[in-house]
Protein backbone atom coordinates (compact mmCIF):
# COMPACT_ATOMS: atom_id res chain seq x y z
CA UNK A 1 0.00 0.00 0.00
CA UNK A 2 1.45 3.77 -0.36
CA UNK A 3 0.83 5.97 2.27
CA UNK A 4 1.67 9.73 3.17
CA UNK A 5 4.92 10.18 5.22
CA UNK A 6 4.99 11.77 8.97
CA UNK A 7 7.18 14.14 8.41
CA UNK A 8 8.27 14.22 4.54
CA UNK A 9 11.49 13.36 6.20
CA UNK A 10 13.59 15.74 3.98
CA UNK A 11 13.60 13.58 1.26
CA UNK A 12 13.84 14.92 -2.00
CA UNK A 13 11.25 14.03 -4.45
CA UNK A 14 13.27 12.54 -6.99
CA UNK A 15 14.85 9.94 -4.57
CA UNK A 16 11.28 8.16 -4.70
CA UNK A 17 11.07 5.03 -6.85
CA UNK A 18 8.13 4.34 -9.26
CA UNK A 19 4.91 3.04 -7.80
CA UNK A 20 5.58 -0.84 -8.28
CA UNK A 21 2.98 -2.27 -9.64
CA UNK A 22 0.91 0.16 -12.19
CA UNK A 23 -2.05 -1.01 -11.66
CA UNK A 24 -4.33 -1.51 -8.33
CA UNK A 25 -7.71 -2.37 -7.57
CA UNK A 26 -7.91 0.63 -5.25
CA UNK A 27 -6.64 3.69 -5.36
CA UNK A 28 -7.46 5.84 -2.33
CA UNK A 29 -6.75 9.54 -2.17
CA UNK A 30 -6.22 11.19 1.32
CA UNK A 31 -5.31 9.93 4.69
CA UNK A 32 -8.03 10.91 6.58
CA UNK A 33 -9.73 8.62 8.83
CA UNK A 34 -12.86 7.08 6.77
CA UNK A 35 -9.89 6.67 3.86
CA UNK A 36 -7.32 4.96 6.42
CA UNK A 37 -10.02 2.48 7.69
CA UNK A 38 -11.14 1.66 3.99
CA UNK A 39 -7.40 0.88 2.58
CA UNK A 40 -7.21 -1.48 6.10
CA UNK A 41 -10.02 -3.23 5.21
CA UNK A 42 -9.24 -3.56 1.65
CA UNK A 43 -5.41 -4.53 2.12
CA UNK A 44 -7.10 -7.18 4.69
CA UNK A 45 -9.50 -8.37 2.33
CA UNK A 46 -6.54 -9.29 -0.59
CA UNK A 47 -6.98 -6.19 -2.91
CA UNK A 48 -4.27 -4.28 -3.99
CA UNK A 49 -3.92 -0.69 -2.91
CA UNK A 50 -2.41 2.32 -3.56
CA UNK A 51 -3.08 5.51 -0.83
CA UNK A 52 -1.96 8.74 -1.65
CA UNK A 53 -1.61 11.66 -0.06
CA UNK A 54 -0.81 15.63 -0.97
CA UNK A 55 0.35 16.47 2.02
CA UNK A 56 3.88 15.64 3.67
CA UNK A 57 1.94 13.80 7.10
CA UNK A 58 -0.54 11.22 7.52
CA UNK A 59 -4.32 12.22 7.94
CA UNK A 60 -5.63 15.08 6.06
CA UNK A 61 -8.31 16.71 8.15
CA UNK A 62 -7.79 14.11 10.82
CA UNK A 63 -4.65 15.23 11.97
CA UNK A 64 -3.08 15.98 15.22
CA UNK A 65 -0.20 19.12 14.28
CA UNK A 66 2.38 19.90 16.45
CA UNK A 67 1.81 23.52 16.87
CA UNK A 68 4.68 24.87 15.03
CA UNK A 69 3.22 23.33 12.00
CA UNK A 70 -0.37 24.99 12.04
CA UNK A 71 0.60 28.00 10.63
CA UNK A 72 1.72 26.47 7.67
CA UNK A 73 -1.21 24.08 7.57
CA UNK A 74 -3.67 26.57 7.43
CA UNK A 75 -2.36 28.97 4.97
CA UNK A 76 0.45 26.48 2.81
CA UNK A 77 2.26 28.46 0.10
CA UNK A 78 1.05 27.77 -3.41
CA UNK A 79 2.42 24.23 -4.56
CA UNK A 80 5.69 24.19 -6.66
CA UNK A 81 3.92 20.81 -8.02
CA UNK A 82 3.55 20.66 -11.84
CA UNK A 83 -0.11 20.12 -12.42
CA UNK A 84 -0.73 16.18 -12.84
CA UNK A 85 -0.36 15.53 -17.32
CA UNK A 86 -2.83 14.84 -19.39
CA UNK A 87 -3.40 11.18 -18.84
CA UNK A 88 -4.63 8.52 -21.90
CA UNK A 89 -7.75 8.35 -22.34
CA UNK A 90 -8.03 4.77 -20.76
CA UNK A 91 -6.79 6.71 -16.84
CA UNK A 92 -8.40 8.88 -14.98
CA UNK A 93 -6.06 12.20 -13.74
CA UNK A 94 -6.27 12.87 -9.82
CA UNK A 95 -4.78 16.32 -9.01
CA UNK A 96 -2.87 16.03 -6.14
CA UNK A 97 -1.52 19.42 -5.04
CA UNK A 98 -2.13 20.70 -1.86
CA UNK A 99 -4.79 22.91 -1.17
CA UNK A 100 -5.57 25.23 1.87
CA UNK A 101 -8.99 24.06 3.36
CA UNK A 102 -9.91 27.45 4.42
CA UNK A 103 -10.45 30.24 2.36
CA UNK A 104 -8.63 32.85 4.57
CA UNK A 105 -7.08 32.31 7.78
CA UNK A 106 -5.10 34.83 9.95
CA UNK A 107 -2.63 34.24 12.47
CA UNK A 108 -1.29 36.11 15.22
CA UNK A 109 1.17 36.12 18.38
CA UNK A 110 3.99 33.51 19.10
CA UNK A 111 3.83 29.78 19.64
CA UNK A 112 4.24 28.91 23.26
CA UNK A 113 6.93 27.33 24.24
CA UNK A 114 8.00 24.50 24.79
CA UNK A 115 5.61 24.38 21.60
CA UNK A 116 6.63 20.48 20.49
CA UNK A 117 4.60 19.42 23.85
CA UNK A 118 1.64 20.49 22.25
CA UNK A 119 -0.48 19.30 19.63
CA UNK A 120 -4.16 20.40 17.55
CA UNK A 121 -6.51 18.25 16.71
CA UNK A 122 -7.65 19.15 13.51
CA UNK A 123 -11.20 17.73 13.81
CA UNK A 124 -13.08 16.49 17.53
CA UNK A 125 -14.22 15.57 19.82
CA UNK A 126 -10.97 13.77 20.83
CA UNK A 127 -13.36 11.64 23.36
CA UNK A 128 -14.19 7.85 23.02
CA UNK A 129 -16.50 5.69 24.55
CA UNK A 130 -14.78 2.54 26.13
CA UNK A 131 -17.02 0.16 24.51
CA UNK A 132 -16.84 2.57 21.09
CA UNK A 133 -17.11 0.70 17.84
CA UNK A 134 -14.00 2.86 17.16
CA UNK A 135 -11.97 0.67 19.50
CA UNK A 136 -13.60 -2.46 18.78
CA UNK A 137 -12.35 -1.74 15.10
CA UNK A 138 -8.81 -0.91 16.61
CA UNK A 139 -8.54 -4.29 18.35
CA UNK A 140 -9.69 -6.14 15.60
CA UNK A 141 -7.95 -4.86 12.79
CA UNK A 142 -4.43 -4.77 15.29
CA UNK A 143 -4.80 -0.77 15.20
CA UNK A 144 -4.57 -0.75 18.79
CA UNK A 145 -0.66 -1.83 19.07
CA UNK A 146 -0.28 1.75 17.49
CA UNK A 147 -2.12 4.13 19.88
CA UNK A 148 -1.84 4.80 23.47
CA UNK A 149 -4.85 5.93 25.65
CA UNK A 150 -5.17 7.78 28.30
CA UNK A 151 -8.49 7.91 30.94
CA UNK A 152 -10.58 11.04 31.43
CA UNK A 153 -10.02 10.44 35.45
CA UNK A 154 -11.58 13.79 36.99
CA UNK A 155 -15.07 12.34 35.91
CA UNK A 156 -17.85 14.84 34.31
CA UNK A 157 -18.63 18.09 35.09
CA UNK A 158 -22.14 19.80 34.19
CA UNK A 159 -22.02 23.42 34.11
CA UNK A 160 -25.41 24.64 35.87
CA UNK A 161 -27.23 27.61 37.40
CA UNK A 162 -23.63 29.27 37.01
CA UNK A 163 -21.88 26.41 39.26
CA UNK A 164 -19.78 23.33 37.61
CA UNK A 165 -21.17 20.49 39.14
CA UNK A 166 -19.61 16.74 39.04
CA UNK A 167 -22.19 14.37 37.48
CA UNK A 168 -23.23 11.31 39.09
CA UNK A 169 -22.70 8.33 36.40
CA UNK A 170 -23.02 5.42 38.86
CA UNK A 171 -25.55 3.86 41.38
CA UNK A 172 -23.11 4.92 43.97
CA UNK A 173 -22.52 8.27 42.73
CA UNK A 174 -26.04 8.97 43.03
CA UNK A 175 -25.81 8.06 46.79
CA UNK A 176 -23.14 10.04 47.33
CA UNK A 177 -24.26 13.22 45.80
CA UNK A 178 -25.42 15.89 48.50
CA UNK A 179 -27.10 18.06 46.18
CA UNK A 180 -30.10 15.79 45.10
CA UNK A 181 -33.19 14.97 47.43
CA UNK A 182 -34.10 11.73 48.24
CA UNK A 183 -36.69 12.01 46.13
CA UNK A 184 -34.95 12.74 43.03
CA UNK A 185 -32.33 10.10 43.89
CA UNK A 186 -35.16 7.56 44.16
CA UNK A 187 -36.49 8.87 40.66
CA UNK A 188 -32.65 8.84 38.96
CA UNK A 189 -32.31 5.11 39.90
CA UNK A 190 -36.21 4.26 39.24
CA UNK A 191 -35.33 5.96 35.22
CA UNK A 192 -31.49 4.06 35.26
CA UNK A 193 -33.32 0.74 36.79
CA UNK A 194 -35.86 0.61 33.57
CA UNK A 195 -33.27 1.56 30.90
CA UNK A 196 -31.21 -1.17 32.41
CA UNK A 197 -34.07 -3.61 32.12
CA UNK A 198 -34.66 -2.55 28.67
CA UNK A 199 -31.46 -2.84 27.59
CA UNK A 200 -30.69 -6.54 28.92
CA UNK A 201 -34.39 -7.58 27.90
CA UNK A 202 -33.11 -5.98 24.13
CA UNK A 203 -29.90 -7.75 24.37
CA UNK A 204 -31.61 -10.96 25.15
CA UNK A 205 -33.68 -10.37 22.03
CA UNK A 206 -36.96 -10.34 24.10
CA UNK A 207 -38.59 -8.24 21.45
CA UNK A 208 -41.77 -10.86 21.02
CA UNK A 209 -45.28 -9.01 20.55
CA UNK A 210 -47.40 -8.71 23.06
CA UNK A 211 -44.90 -9.08 25.93
CA UNK A 212 -44.57 -5.43 25.74
CA UNK A 213 -43.37 -3.71 29.06
CA UNK A 214 -43.34 -7.06 30.63
CA UNK A 215 -40.34 -8.38 29.27
CA UNK A 216 -38.42 -4.58 30.47
CA UNK A 217 -38.87 -3.69 26.97
CA UNK A 218 -39.84 -0.12 26.26
CA UNK A 219 -42.63 0.33 24.09
CA UNK A 220 -41.95 1.58 20.55
CA UNK A 221 -43.93 4.73 21.06
CA UNK A 222 -41.87 5.50 23.92
CA UNK A 223 -38.72 5.09 22.11
CA UNK A 224 -39.68 7.12 19.53
CA UNK A 225 -40.34 10.18 21.46
CA UNK A 226 -37.99 12.73 21.88
CA UNK A 227 -35.76 11.39 24.61
CA UNK A 228 -36.42 14.98 26.69
CA UNK A 229 -40.22 14.15 26.45
CA UNK A 230 -39.45 10.70 27.84
CA UNK A 231 -37.35 12.17 30.44
CA UNK A 232 -40.15 14.52 31.50
CA UNK A 233 -42.72 11.34 31.86
CA UNK A 234 -39.97 10.49 34.60
CA UNK A 235 -40.43 13.05 36.43
CA UNK A 236 -37.16 13.59 36.34
CA UNK A 237 -35.91 17.66 37.07
CA UNK A 238 -34.57 19.81 35.05
CA UNK A 239 -31.25 19.71 36.80
CA UNK A 240 -31.31 15.84 36.16
CA UNK A 241 -32.37 15.96 32.39
CA UNK A 242 -29.51 17.90 31.64
CA UNK A 243 -27.49 15.32 33.16
CA UNK A 244 -29.05 12.61 31.17
CA UNK A 245 -29.06 14.63 27.98
CA UNK A 246 -25.57 16.36 27.78
CA UNK A 247 -23.34 14.23 30.07
CA UNK A 248 -24.59 10.82 29.50
CA UNK A 249 -26.42 10.81 26.44
CA UNK A 250 -23.77 13.44 24.70
CA UNK A 251 -26.34 15.24 22.81
CA UNK A 252 -24.75 17.72 20.55
CA UNK A 253 -27.55 20.52 20.83
CA UNK A 254 -30.09 21.92 23.17
CA UNK A 255 -33.15 19.43 23.28
CA UNK A 256 -35.47 22.02 25.29
CA UNK A 257 -35.78 24.24 22.59
CA UNK A 258 -38.23 21.66 20.48
CA UNK A 259 -39.25 24.04 17.54
CA UNK A 260 -35.21 25.27 17.24
CA UNK A 261 -33.29 22.24 18.13
CA UNK A 262 -31.71 20.86 14.80
CA UNK A 263 -31.02 17.55 15.79
CA UNK A 264 -33.82 15.97 18.39
CA UNK A 265 -32.53 13.30 20.20
CA UNK A 266 -35.06 10.18 20.21
CA UNK A 267 -35.36 7.62 23.35
CA UNK A 268 -34.48 5.09 21.15
CA UNK A 269 -30.69 7.02 20.37
CA UNK A 270 -30.99 8.10 24.10
CA UNK A 271 -31.17 4.95 25.40
CA UNK A 272 -28.57 3.72 22.91
CA UNK A 273 -25.85 5.75 24.24
CA UNK A 274 -26.93 5.18 27.72
CA UNK A 275 -26.12 1.62 27.01
CA UNK A 276 -22.94 2.29 25.48
CA UNK A 277 -22.26 4.80 28.47
CA UNK A 278 -22.73 1.91 31.12
CA UNK A 279 -20.79 -0.67 28.72
CA UNK A 280 -18.14 1.52 29.07
CA UNK A 281 -17.55 1.90 32.52
CA UNK A 282 -14.95 -0.68 33.54
CA UNK A 283 -14.50 -2.03 30.07
CA UNK A 284 -10.80 -1.54 30.73
CA UNK A 285 -8.86 -2.01 34.05
CA UNK A 286 -8.04 1.41 35.28
CA UNK A 287 -9.83 3.34 32.91
CA UNK A 288 -11.57 4.88 35.69
CA UNK A 289 -14.79 6.77 33.94
CA UNK A 290 -16.68 5.78 30.42
CA UNK A 291 -13.93 8.16 28.30
CA UNK A 292 -10.52 7.36 26.60
CA UNK A 293 -8.99 9.14 24.61
CA UNK A 294 -5.56 9.06 22.04
CA UNK A 295 -3.21 10.82 24.06
CA UNK A 296 -1.09 12.21 21.32
CA UNK A 297 -3.96 13.46 19.65
CA UNK A 298 -7.09 12.23 17.06
CA UNK A 299 -4.60 11.80 14.23
CA UNK A 300 -3.32 8.94 15.40
CA UNK A 301 -6.30 6.99 14.45
CA UNK A 302 -5.95 7.32 11.06
CA UNK A 303 -2.15 6.63 11.59
CA UNK A 304 -3.00 2.93 12.94
CA UNK A 305 -4.96 1.92 10.17
CA UNK A 306 -2.80 3.45 8.02
CA UNK A 307 0.47 1.16 9.32
CA UNK A 308 -2.48 -1.96 9.56
CA UNK A 309 -2.81 -1.54 5.81
CA UNK A 310 1.07 -1.75 5.05
CA UNK A 311 1.92 -4.47 7.30
CA UNK A 312 -1.17 -6.42 5.25
CA UNK A 313 0.91 -5.14 2.01
CA UNK A 314 -0.32 -1.89 0.36
CA UNK A 315 1.42 0.47 -1.50
CA UNK A 316 2.17 3.89 0.53
CA UNK A 317 3.29 6.86 -1.60
CA UNK A 318 3.85 10.51 -0.76
CA UNK A 319 3.13 14.44 -1.10
CA UNK A 320 5.26 14.27 -3.93
CA UNK A 321 3.40 11.34 -5.95
CA UNK A 322 0.74 12.34 -8.82
CA UNK A 323 -1.30 9.87 -10.03
CA UNK B 1 3.05 -33.02 35.78
CA UNK B 2 3.10 -32.18 32.22
CA UNK B 3 0.89 -29.15 32.58
CA UNK B 4 2.22 -27.59 35.54
CA UNK B 5 5.66 -27.80 33.66
CA UNK B 6 4.09 -26.03 30.39
CA UNK B 7 2.56 -23.78 33.32
CA UNK B 8 6.05 -23.31 34.19
CA UNK B 9 7.73 -22.67 31.17
CA UNK B 10 5.61 -20.26 29.86
CA UNK B 11 5.99 -17.91 32.96
CA UNK B 12 9.42 -18.61 32.55
CA UNK B 13 9.51 -17.25 28.87
CA UNK B 14 7.12 -13.87 29.92
CA UNK B 15 8.85 -12.96 32.48
CA UNK B 16 10.94 -9.99 32.14
CA UNK B 17 12.36 -6.86 34.34
CA UNK B 18 12.34 -4.94 31.20
CA UNK B 19 10.41 -3.47 27.95
CA UNK B 20 12.43 -2.06 25.47
CA UNK B 21 10.96 -0.67 22.37
CA UNK B 22 13.92 -0.47 19.20
CA UNK B 23 12.69 0.91 15.53
CA UNK B 24 14.32 -0.76 12.72
CA UNK B 25 14.98 2.13 9.65
CA UNK B 26 17.11 2.93 6.60
CA UNK B 27 16.51 2.68 2.98
CA UNK B 28 14.44 0.25 1.40
CA UNK B 29 16.46 -3.24 0.77
CA UNK B 30 19.25 -2.50 2.91
CA UNK B 31 18.07 -5.66 5.16
CA UNK B 32 16.43 -4.35 7.70
CA UNK B 33 13.62 -7.65 7.59
CA UNK B 34 16.45 -9.93 7.46
CA UNK B 35 18.22 -8.59 10.44
CA UNK B 36 15.09 -8.66 12.56
CA UNK B 37 14.18 -12.19 11.78
CA UNK B 38 17.91 -13.33 12.31
CA UNK B 39 17.84 -12.30 15.66
CA UNK B 40 14.78 -13.30 16.78
CA UNK B 41 14.32 -16.82 14.63
CA UNK B 42 17.88 -17.09 13.25
CA UNK B 43 16.12 -17.48 9.44
CA UNK B 44 17.16 -15.30 6.19
CA UNK B 45 15.34 -14.86 3.23
CA UNK B 46 16.76 -14.14 0.10
CA UNK B 47 13.28 -13.08 -1.41
CA UNK B 48 13.57 -9.33 -2.26
CA UNK B 49 10.15 -7.58 -1.80
CA UNK B 50 9.08 -5.62 0.08
CA UNK B 51 7.90 -6.29 4.39
CA UNK B 52 4.46 -7.61 4.59
CA UNK B 53 2.64 -9.32 7.34
CA UNK B 54 5.60 -8.48 9.92
CA UNK B 55 4.49 -5.68 12.77
CA UNK B 56 7.25 -6.31 15.55
CA UNK B 57 9.21 -9.58 16.63
CA UNK B 58 10.18 -9.82 20.21
CA UNK B 59 13.11 -11.87 22.09
CA UNK B 60 14.38 -11.58 25.88
CA UNK B 61 17.89 -11.36 26.16
CA UNK B 62 20.28 -11.47 29.11
CA UNK B 63 22.18 -7.95 29.96
CA UNK B 64 24.07 -7.56 33.74
CA UNK B 65 21.36 -10.32 35.25
CA UNK B 66 18.38 -8.51 34.35
CA UNK B 67 15.82 -10.06 31.53
CA UNK B 68 15.26 -7.92 29.05
CA UNK B 69 12.40 -7.70 26.50
CA UNK B 70 13.52 -6.49 23.27
CA UNK B 71 10.07 -5.77 20.95
CA UNK B 72 11.75 -4.71 17.29
CA UNK B 73 9.13 -3.22 15.12
CA UNK B 74 9.88 -3.48 11.11
CA UNK B 75 9.05 -0.74 8.80
CA UNK B 76 6.32 -2.87 6.92
CA UNK B 77 7.99 -1.72 3.59
CA UNK B 78 6.71 2.06 4.33
CA UNK B 79 10.28 3.32 4.20
CA UNK B 80 9.98 2.92 0.39
CA UNK B 81 8.09 5.74 -0.05
CA UNK B 82 8.93 7.92 2.99
CA UNK B 83 6.08 7.16 4.35
CA UNK B 84 6.75 5.71 8.02
CA UNK B 85 4.05 7.15 10.60
CA UNK B 86 4.85 9.44 13.72
CA UNK B 87 3.25 6.50 16.03
CA UNK B 88 6.09 4.09 14.75
CA UNK B 89 8.60 5.66 16.74
CA UNK B 90 6.48 6.49 19.77
CA UNK B 91 8.31 5.27 22.59
CA UNK B 92 11.04 3.87 21.18
CA UNK B 93 13.93 4.26 23.28
CA UNK B 94 16.53 2.58 20.47
CA UNK B 95 17.15 2.24 16.98
CA UNK B 96 19.43 0.82 14.68
CA UNK B 97 19.65 2.90 11.24
CA UNK B 98 20.62 0.63 8.66
CA UNK B 99 22.61 0.99 5.24
CA UNK B 100 23.58 -1.08 2.69
CA UNK B 101 27.62 -1.52 2.85
CA UNK B 102 27.05 -2.12 -0.93
CA UNK B 103 24.76 0.99 -1.54
CA UNK B 104 26.47 4.41 -1.26
CA UNK B 105 23.49 6.12 -1.16
CA UNK B 106 21.71 4.14 1.17
CA UNK B 107 24.75 5.32 3.78
CA UNK B 108 24.03 8.72 2.45
CA UNK B 109 20.62 8.76 3.39
CA UNK B 110 21.04 7.49 6.77
CA UNK B 111 21.94 11.28 7.62
CA UNK B 112 18.31 11.95 6.78
CA UNK B 113 17.39 8.81 9.12
CA UNK B 114 18.82 10.10 11.84
CA UNK B 115 17.18 13.42 11.32
CA UNK B 116 13.74 11.74 11.07
CA UNK B 117 14.61 9.75 14.54
CA UNK B 118 16.04 12.45 16.22
CA UNK B 119 12.54 14.55 15.20
CA UNK B 120 9.98 11.64 16.70
CA UNK B 121 12.09 10.62 19.68
CA UNK B 122 13.31 11.08 23.38
CA UNK B 123 17.44 12.68 22.80
CA UNK B 124 18.62 9.75 24.98
CA UNK B 125 17.37 7.40 22.98
CA UNK B 126 20.55 5.00 21.75
CA UNK B 127 21.02 4.81 18.01
CA UNK B 128 23.30 2.44 16.40
CA UNK B 129 24.51 2.46 12.69
CA UNK B 130 24.06 -0.73 10.57
CA UNK B 131 26.04 -1.75 7.79
CA UNK B 132 24.45 -4.75 6.20
CA UNK B 133 25.70 -6.95 3.45
CA UNK B 134 29.42 -7.06 4.69
CA UNK B 135 29.71 -10.47 3.38
CA UNK B 136 29.57 -8.67 -0.38
CA UNK B 137 33.43 -7.68 0.18
CA UNK B 138 33.82 -7.29 -3.52
CA UNK B 139 31.04 -4.85 -3.72
CA UNK B 140 31.73 -2.99 -0.74
CA UNK B 141 31.20 0.55 -1.23
CA UNK B 142 31.25 2.54 1.85
CA UNK B 143 34.72 1.72 3.81
CA UNK B 144 34.06 1.14 7.44
CA UNK B 145 36.08 4.09 8.61
CA UNK B 146 33.36 6.40 6.81
CA UNK B 147 30.88 4.57 8.82
CA UNK B 148 33.11 4.95 12.00
CA UNK B 149 33.38 8.89 11.54
CA UNK B 150 29.99 9.20 10.33
CA UNK B 151 28.76 7.37 13.72
CA UNK B 152 31.29 9.47 15.92
CA UNK B 153 30.20 12.85 14.80
CA UNK B 154 26.30 12.36 15.29
CA UNK B 155 26.98 10.10 18.62
CA UNK B 156 25.66 6.92 17.67
CA UNK B 157 27.45 3.50 17.70
CA UNK B 158 28.09 1.41 14.82
CA UNK B 159 28.66 -1.58 13.53
CA UNK B 160 29.04 -4.24 10.32
CA UNK B 161 26.78 -7.22 9.91
CA UNK B 162 25.50 -9.54 7.50
CA UNK B 163 22.72 -10.99 7.85
CA UNK B 164 23.41 -13.51 5.45
CA UNK B 165 25.79 -14.93 7.13
CA UNK B 166 24.90 -14.08 10.71
CA UNK B 167 28.04 -12.24 11.87
CA UNK B 168 27.93 -8.80 14.19
CA UNK B 169 23.83 -9.43 14.29
CA UNK B 170 23.21 -11.18 17.79
CA UNK B 171 25.99 -8.39 18.81
CA UNK B 172 24.10 -5.14 17.52
CA UNK B 173 20.94 -5.79 19.21
CA UNK B 174 22.40 -7.20 22.05
CA UNK B 175 24.84 -4.18 22.47
CA UNK B 176 22.06 -1.64 21.92
CA UNK B 177 19.90 -3.18 24.26
CA UNK B 178 22.92 -3.19 26.67
CA UNK B 179 22.96 0.35 26.13
CA UNK B 180 19.61 1.15 26.63
CA UNK B 181 20.04 -0.60 29.78
CA UNK B 182 22.53 1.80 31.34
CA UNK B 183 20.95 4.99 30.54
CA UNK B 184 17.91 3.16 32.35
CA UNK B 185 20.15 2.20 35.30
CA UNK B 186 21.40 5.70 35.12
CA UNK B 187 18.04 7.30 34.67
CA UNK B 188 18.76 9.22 31.89
CA UNK B 189 16.00 8.74 29.89
CA UNK B 190 14.28 11.89 31.10
CA UNK B 191 10.55 12.02 30.29
CA UNK B 192 10.76 16.16 30.31
CA UNK B 193 12.98 16.04 27.20
CA UNK B 194 11.22 14.13 25.07
CA UNK B 195 8.74 16.68 22.29
CA UNK B 196 7.00 14.00 21.67
CA UNK B 197 6.94 12.45 25.91
CA UNK B 198 3.26 10.94 27.33
CA UNK B 199 2.07 13.35 29.68
CA UNK B 200 2.73 10.97 33.73
CA UNK B 201 0.24 9.39 34.65
CA UNK B 202 -1.40 5.97 33.51
CA UNK B 203 -1.96 4.51 29.87
CA UNK B 204 -4.49 2.26 28.61
CA UNK B 205 -4.05 -0.84 26.70
CA UNK B 206 -6.85 -1.14 25.61
CA UNK B 207 -5.38 -4.50 23.12
CA UNK B 208 -4.88 -6.28 27.03
CA UNK B 209 -7.07 -8.54 28.26
CA UNK B 210 -6.74 -8.64 31.91
CA UNK B 211 -5.24 -6.04 33.81
CA UNK B 212 -4.97 -3.27 31.00
CA UNK B 213 -2.61 -0.95 32.19
CA UNK B 214 0.95 0.24 31.60
CA UNK B 215 2.60 2.51 34.46
CA UNK B 216 4.84 5.04 32.39
CA UNK B 217 6.89 5.39 35.11
CA UNK B 218 10.02 8.39 35.33
CA UNK B 219 11.94 6.80 32.82
CA UNK B 220 8.93 7.14 30.55
CA UNK B 221 9.12 4.32 28.49
CA UNK B 222 10.11 1.16 29.94
CA UNK B 223 8.49 -1.31 32.47
CA UNK B 224 10.31 -2.55 35.67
Amino acid sequence: MADAPATGGGFPAQDYPTIDPTSFDVVLCGTGLPESVLAAACAAAGKTVLHVDPNPFYGSLFSSLPLPSLPSFLSPSPSDDPAPSPSPSSAAAVDLRRRSPYSEVETSGAVPEPSRRFTADLVGPRLLYCADEAVDLLLRSGGSHHVEFKSVEGGTLLYWDGDLYPVPDSRQAIFKDTTLQLREKNLLFRFFKLVQAHIAASAAGAAAAGEGEASGRLPDEDLDLPFVEFLKRQNLSPKMRAVVLYAIAMADYDQDGVESCERLLTTREGVKTIALYSSSIGRFANAEGAFIYPMYGHGELPQAFCRCAAVKGIANASHSTSC
Amino acid sequence: MAAAAAAAGYRAEEEYDYLFKVVLIGDSGVGKSNLLSRFARDEFSLETRSTIGVEFATKTVRVDDRLVKAQIWDTAGQERYRAITSAYYRGAVGALVVYDVTRRITFENAERWLKELRDHTDANIVVMLVGNKADLRHLRAVPAEDARAFAEAHGTFSMETSALEATNVEGAFTEVLAQIYRVVSRNALDIGDDPAAPPRGRTIDVSAKDDAVTPVNSSGCCSS
